[in-house]
Order: structure tokens, then C-alpha cells, then sequence
């Protein structure tokens, strides 16, 4: 491709350009303060998403123990007998069976 | 082993020693790029700041092969600087390109026009060079004053040669004709 003398446009550039300042001597120093200051806080990330995680596991384990919470109840002489344990939705079936045997 | 290779040795091996090689290297370079865009200086350190932290963090992008570290580091400080303008003031969409695509005036006449050595034109093409939408006159500036190549200068704003070239003589019409007018 031909490079365009333009004169004028260079000149034009040349003036608007001339007393462009120098990078301060401080640049240098405050980007490695920069570097510094990221490299602080590089565990910060992980350590968020490691706590997120054991968070979602102690909720879910939470959950699936509230799921398996069974109240049984039966009325012995009138008066309402309620047991409330934590058991395996397998064995809740059984237990609940056993308390109807009982009654009848 | 050329400096930009021993840079980016310097770089992959660790330490803080690449980094201020880097910035020693072509601080200067990259800042006075930045400056002239944006005007204010305080602007400028913290742009040529960002500049370097990102070259820094992408040095396993950067491929020798297609560019100098120099052209790599301007393509990075172009795309910072041009983000900040566009949200320091909306773009301002070129008049040139509302105006569809022209042929009508030739290289040469163009050539002539602006290369008067009238020391009023000089001063109006400043003027006008101003007010012009921030990738024309980075454009400009990379190719008239920092007198880089036409491809370096497509790499630098992710154009290519052929496209940077139309761009130009556009940019050089509409510079023609605003001086035209009275």
C-alpha cells in the first residue's frame, strides 16, 4: 500500500502531540503493588467457593434428614402418644405398623 | 534469543523480574499510546496499569510469531482505552459512515489537499482531528504519527489491512471535504 505523505495531517499530529508526558517514575512501583495486592487476595476465590460448597452439603444432608423424620402416634388411654425418631423411610412403614397392631 | 523472548522466559520462569522488564521495556511506549487518546494523565497510569496486569495474567496468549510483545501490548491498551471512552462519553458515529460509500475523489487530490504546509489548515486539521470519533483518530495516530504499518495497525484494533485502508481513505475524504468547506 502507498504511504500517504499528508504532510499537513502528520504536522497537525505533531503539534497536538508534542508535549505529551513522560509515564511517571511511580508507574513501575505501583503495578507491582497491584501484582502484590492480587496475589493477597488469590485465596479469597477458592476459599469462597469451598465454604459455598460445605455449606450446600450440610443443607442437603439437613434436608434429607428432615425428610426422614417420622411422628408416630398412637392414643394409649385417651391421651395422645407421639414418637418422634429419625428412621429410614423403610423402616418408618414398619414402625407405624407395629403401633396399629398394637392398638387393635 | 531476542529482548521480547527474554522477556517472556523471564515471565514463564516466575518472579517479579519479566514483569518489570516488561514495563521498563515498553512502559514508556505504552503509556504516551494511551495519553494521547484519553488527554489526562491520571487516566492514562491507570489504564496503562490495567494494560500491563492483563498482559501479565494472558502472557500464555501471546504468540511471537504473529506480533512483536509491543504490537501485542497496544492491541491490549487499544482495547481498554477504547472501552473507556465509549463509557466516558457515548461513540460518536462517524458522519463518513452515514454517508455511504464514495469514490468520487482520487488518492491524489486528497494527497494535495493535505499537504498544503498552510498554517491555518494545520491548525483547523487539529481541530478536527479532535472531534473525531476515538478509533479514527487512533487510527491516525498510529499510522501518520507513530508511522506504523498498515497490517501492525490492523492487529493492533482486530481489523484487517484491506479494511484499515478503506478506513483511512474515508477518514482522509471527509478531512478533505470539512477543509473545503468555509
Amino acid at each position: 500500500m502507498t504511504t500517504y505523505k499528508d504532510t499537513d495531517l502528520r504536522e497537525a499530529l505533531r503539534r497536538m502531540y508534542a508535549d505529551t508526558p513522560p509515564m511517571p517514575e511511580y508507574l513501575n512501583e505501583r503495578l507491582m503493588q497491584r501484582i502484590g495486592r492480587h496475589r493477597r487476595h488469590a485465596w479469597l476465590y477458592p476459599a469462597i467457593a469451598v465454604s459455598i460448597v460445605i455449606a450446600l452439603l450440610i443443607g442437603s444432608s439437613l434436608f434429607r434428614t428432615e425428610e426422614n423424620t417420622n411422628v408416630c402416634y398412637t392414643v394409649e388411654n385417651g391421651q395422645r402418644i407421639t414418637d418422634r425418631s429419625i428412621v429410614m423411610s423403610h423402616v418408618e412403614s414398619t414402625l407405624c405398623d407395629i403401633f396399629t397392631t398394637d392398638k387393635q | 534469543m531476542n529482548a521480547d523472548e527474554q522477556i517472556v522466559e523471564a515471565m514463564k520462569g516466575g518472579g517479579n523480574m519479566g514483569q518489570n522488564l516488561m514495563v521498563s521495556r515498553y512502559g514508556q511506549q505504552v503509556f504516551a499510546m494511551i495519553v494521547r487518546q484519553v488527554g489526562d494523565a491520571m487516566d492514562a497510569e491507570e489504564l496503562t496499569q490495567d494494560t500491563f496486569l492483563r498482559a501479565f495474567s494472558h502472557i500464555a496468549n501471546y504468540d511471537p510469531q504473529r506480533s512483536s510483545l509491543l504490537t501485542w501490548l497496544s492491541c491490549i491498551a487499544y482495547r481498554l482505552t477504547l472501552d473507556f471512552l465509549k463509557r466516558r462519553r457515548p461513540l460518536i458515529v462517524s458522519i463518513e459512515e452515514t454517508e455511504g460509500w464514495h469514490t468520487d475523489i482520487s488518492d491524489e487530490q486528497i494527497e494535495a489537499e493535505l499537504s498544503t504546509g498552510n498554517e491555518e489548515r494545520i491548525r483547523r486539521l487539529q481541530m478536527l482531528i479532535d472531534n473525531m470519533p476515538p478509533d479514527e483518530r487512533l487510527l491516525l495516530t498510529l499510522y501518520y504519527f507513530e508511522n506504523r504499518p498498515l497490517d501492525e495497525c490492523a492487529f493492533i484494533m482486530g481489523s484487517t489491512s484491506h479494511a484499515l485502508a478503506n478506513r483511512l481513505y474515508r477518514i482522509r475524504r471527509k478531512l478533505h471535504k470539512q477543509l473545503k468547506k468555509k
